[in-house]
């Protein structure tokens, strides 16, 4: 054993192994999926042993030994291992930080895998037993020992919600013997309150039953629902099947802010463990969900796309829920679908994968067509809500009263009169896009990006949204002096200001990344909003996914023209997608829903079928399209990043790998570029990208295998900051 | 060449519109109508004309206050182009002083 290699993946941008000895002891024998601890370079860090090897290509004396073996048991079974390796294949990323990446924070540290534990407060025997009086004027502690007798252990984050100011008071409890801290075994919380199923409608049966036959083997459905079908209820149903069979479910969503919601549908049906992971966890907490879905105790893990890393012993379904989300897809660092890699993961474990969407993407449609997927229809709305009533208004030469027509203000008027509620859509925050000299035209740009400055009028300052850089308003025009500076265009606060004035007794309330910034105000603002605090909802997508008002009658799309007109080929897709799931608010009830949709071009052929056929009719149309431009799916992309301080550096540096590219063999593949990215600066730096094309994957992956190992050697390389994305979804 | 100066007294025509900058300033802005006789050549002549007037900052708005169509004032300030627009050369009064006529007058 002495002489046995190990093979580990360092998370380092080279894209290969490093071969090292075995530290000098070792609890348990080495094997693939355990983390090493290890000098590298000047430092140490966590790798994964890959494979045990016999020889290596460097001399002995000059490989270095392990520091420490830190598990004794692999964190990774083989079929992850084999994933991982995959998606570092495919993907062209370095073996060490796609592993890092599939760990929790934790665990790429020296910590052991072990549950760490939430700490939690109850009382002993002595504390239970305890008189209401013996507390004399300790009025707080006699208010926890209260909350401990009805709760029986709180933890931080509860105490926090029930008590102010409970640390101090606690401490002395704890000093007293009354109360003793303990580790909460991690289990995830179960709701108090649970829910039988409903029973389905004939559509949903089948989806169900149809997802239940599928469930000895890999078979890819695509669970395609209109909004307000109950796509959820049909997961639910097909997950207690795979639970009621000893398997375990991994859900994949698309955004945190949808967990909450969705979470607590879990919890109300399951009477057993669900690990939620997300970014909005804790380190801790998220090893937490880590080691109970890893060590089968979570029967259910529900997360967003890095969950689609969470070993799971049983596996028996995997479900995408928004499965056209663009959020499934990492953009940054290790550049991989959560969506792309689901599928993966259930082929390789022989498991039935649900992608679910009422509006699918056209790489999904496209796969459906192609019969690689199966396709489950819910055409119909569940229990009596029916479909929302779709209209444009053509808002030319309309007079416009803070972006909103009459025709608009008058349905708002009516749904509020006959007790609706009222959300209008607008993707644009805060109060205008940009601020404007009315004498000499200057305009606010952002000093370090190509864009403007957009101004908010309650803080009184202008912010970019592309580096969130931040100054003070001006007092008057930096170019002429003039003070008659004016905000030019529509964000949500202008919006919300508008409508205060003319709805302000209804209620008014914008959700928005800026009135969510503080932690739980999304959910207290959801919670006025389902009582009816709220009337007139304003939102930009944060608001138009997933959520379910019932009283939402009316929705107005204050601008649907920011879509139509953009240059990147996907820009009509998710236009698309997020028209139909915003209309997809309305009437979801009994109620039935109206869709008011303002446009400078009623005639655009999308906006048309959307309107007159459905989001179906629109996706055929754009996938004709995209055949014919060859566009994914009908063609397959890398895009190569590239970025820098100064201006011609990157253009250059992609110049030198299109030629390196001539040189290599490239049949088969398009090389487009290079060219300056649509926002050439943005916090300083200039960027361009280099766009590889091809119809087969097969020659553009030996290409790019081919081109990473020629830029190893490439001193350029290494001076400026470059980027690979395997199947990009923006175009920048 | 700091010269720019000018006294023009005349009729206020529409009620005076304010509205606040995103700092905070009130600006006031109304058109002045005048008419007068003037000495030309030795010889007495009609002067017609029609300026807009825009009144910046508290004092000003202080003084505009209560400003109807129809009213009667004396605005001193300096002229600058109404806009950078190209070959556009409209002027405008920027206020320094704003005068009633009836409080002048009694």
């Amino acid at each position: 054993m002495s002489s046995a290699i190990l093979r580990i993946a360092v998370p380092s941008p080279l894209r290969r192994l490093f071969d090292y000895l075995p530290p000098p002891q070792m609890s348990a024998p080495a094997l693939p999926g355990q983390r090493f601890l290890l000098p590298f370079g000047r430092g140490r860090c966590v790798g994964i042993l890959m494979e045990v090897a016999e020889h290596s290509e460097l001399p002995l004396e000059k490989l270095r030994p392990a520091l420490r073996q830190l598990d004794p048991q692999p964190l990774f079974d083989e079929g992850m291992m084999a994933l991982l390796r995959w998606a570092s294949d495919y993907y062209h990323h370095p073996p060490g930080e796609v592993f890092a990446a599939a760990l929790p924070v934790l665990l790429r540290q020296e910590r052991p895998a072990q549950v760490g534990g939430i700490r939690c407060w109850a009382l002993t025997e002595t504390g239970k037993a305890t008189s209401d009086e013996s507390f004399g004027r300790a009025h707080k502690q006699r208010q926890l020992q209260r909350l401990l007798l009805q709760h029986g252990r709180l933890t931080a984050v509860q105490l926090n919600e029930l008590s102010e100011g409970w640390r101090t008071p606690m401490k002395r409890l704890v000093a007293q013997g009354l109360v003793c801290e303990q580790e909460l075994p991690c289990l995830a919380l179960r709701s108090d309150e649970s829910d039988q199923p409903p029973p389905l409608n004939p559509a949903q049966q089948r989806a169900v039953d149809a997802i239940d036959a599928a469930r000895d083997g890999f078979n890819t459905l695509l669970l395609e629902g209109v909004t307000g079908s109950g796509k959820t209820e049909v997961y639910l149903q097909a997950i207690a099947r795979v639970l009621a069979a000893g398997r375990q479910v991994l859900v994949l969503v698309p955004e945190i802010g949808l967990t909450p919601q969705l979470y607590q549908r879990f919890t109300r049906r399951f009477d057993c463990p669900i690990a939620l992971l997300h970014s909005g966890l804790n380190d801790n907490e998220r090893l937490c969900a880590w080691s109970m879905a890893r060590s089968g105790e979570a029967r259910i893990v529900i997360g967003t796309r890095s969950a689609v890393f969470t070993p799971l012993p049983e596996p028996g379904l995997i479900v995408v829920d928004e499965e056209h989300d663009a959020s499934l897809k990492q953009q940054e660092g290790f550049r991989y679908s959560g969506r792309d890699l689901a599928v993966v993961r259930a082929r390789r474990e022989g498991i039935p994968l649900v992608l679910g969407s009422a509006t699918p993407s056209l790489e999904t449609l496209a796969n459906t067509q192609a019969g690689r997927y199966q396709l489950s229809h819910l055409p119909e709305r569940a229990g009596e809500a029916t479909p929302p009533n779709l209209r444009l208004i053509d808002v030319r030469q309309q007079p416009l009263q803070d972006g909103l027509s009459p025709p608009l203000l008058q349905a708002m008027r009516h749904h509020l009169e006959r007790g609706g509620q009222v959300l209008l859509f607008l993707n644009r925050r805060g109060f205008a896009p940009t601020l404007l000299c009315h004498e000499c035209g200057w305009v606010s740009h952002c000093s370090r990006c190509d864009a403007h400055h957009t101004y908010y009028a309650r803080q009184g300052r202008l912010r970019c949204h592309h580096c969130d850089s931040e100054q003070r308003l001006p007092p008057q025009c930096p170019d002429c002096g003039s003070l008659d500076l004016i905000p030019v265009g529509q964000g949500t606060e202008r919006l919300e200001q508008a409508l205060q004035e003319q709805f302000g007794a209804a209620g008014v309330v914008r959700i928005d990344r800026d009135s969510t910034r503080r932690k739980g105000a999304m959910d207290t603002m959801l919670a006025a909003i389902h009582r009816q605090e709220y009337r007139v909802l304003i939102g930009t997508q944060m608001l138009a996914k997933g959520h379910h008002f019932p009283d939402v009658t009316l929705v107005g799309i204050v601008d649907a023209d920011q879509g139509l007109f953009s240059q990147d080929f996907r820009a009509s897709e998710r236009m698309a997608q997020m028209i139909v799931q915003v209309a997809g608010r309305a009437g979801r009830a009994g109620r039935s829903g109206e869709v008011l949709i303002q446009t400078h071009a009623p005639d655009h052929p999308l906006l048309r079928r959307l309107v007159e056929e459905d989001y179906r009719a629109f996706a055929m149309a754009a996938l004709d399209e995209r055949r014919e431009a060859e566009m994914p799916p009908y063609s397959h992309l890398a895009l190569i990043r590239a970025e820098a301080v100064a201006q011609a550096e990157p253009m250059a540096f992609l110049s030198l790998l299109q030629q390196t590219i001539r040189q290599l063999p490239h049949a088969g593949v398009f090389v487009l570029g290079p060219v300056p990215a649509l926002m050439e600066r943005r916090a300083g730096r200039y960027r361009a990208q280099l766009l590889l094309q091809s119809a087969q994957r097969a020659p553009l992956h030996q290409l790019l295998r081919a081109l990473l190992q020629q830029m190893e050697g490439m001193k350029e390389a290494r001076k400026i900051r470059w980027s690979l994305d395997v199947d990009p979804l923006e175009l920048y | 060449m700091q010269d720019n100066r000018l006294v023009m007294a005349g009729v206020i025509k529409k009620t005076p519109q304010c509205h606040h900058t995103p700092v905070g300033i009130p600006v006031v802005r109304f058109t002045l109508s005048h008419q007068s006789i003037q000495q030309e050549g030795g010889m007495q002549r009609q002067a017609m004309c029609q300026i807009g007037v825009i009144a910046t900052g508290d004092a000003l708005y202080q003084s505009s206050q209560g400003l109807n169509a129809g009213d009667e004032v004396r605005v001193s300030g300096f002229l600058t182009r109404a806009n950078h627009r190209d070959g556009e050369f409209r002027l405008i009064l920027h206020a320094q002083k704003i005068e009633r006529f009836d409080a002048i007058t009694s």
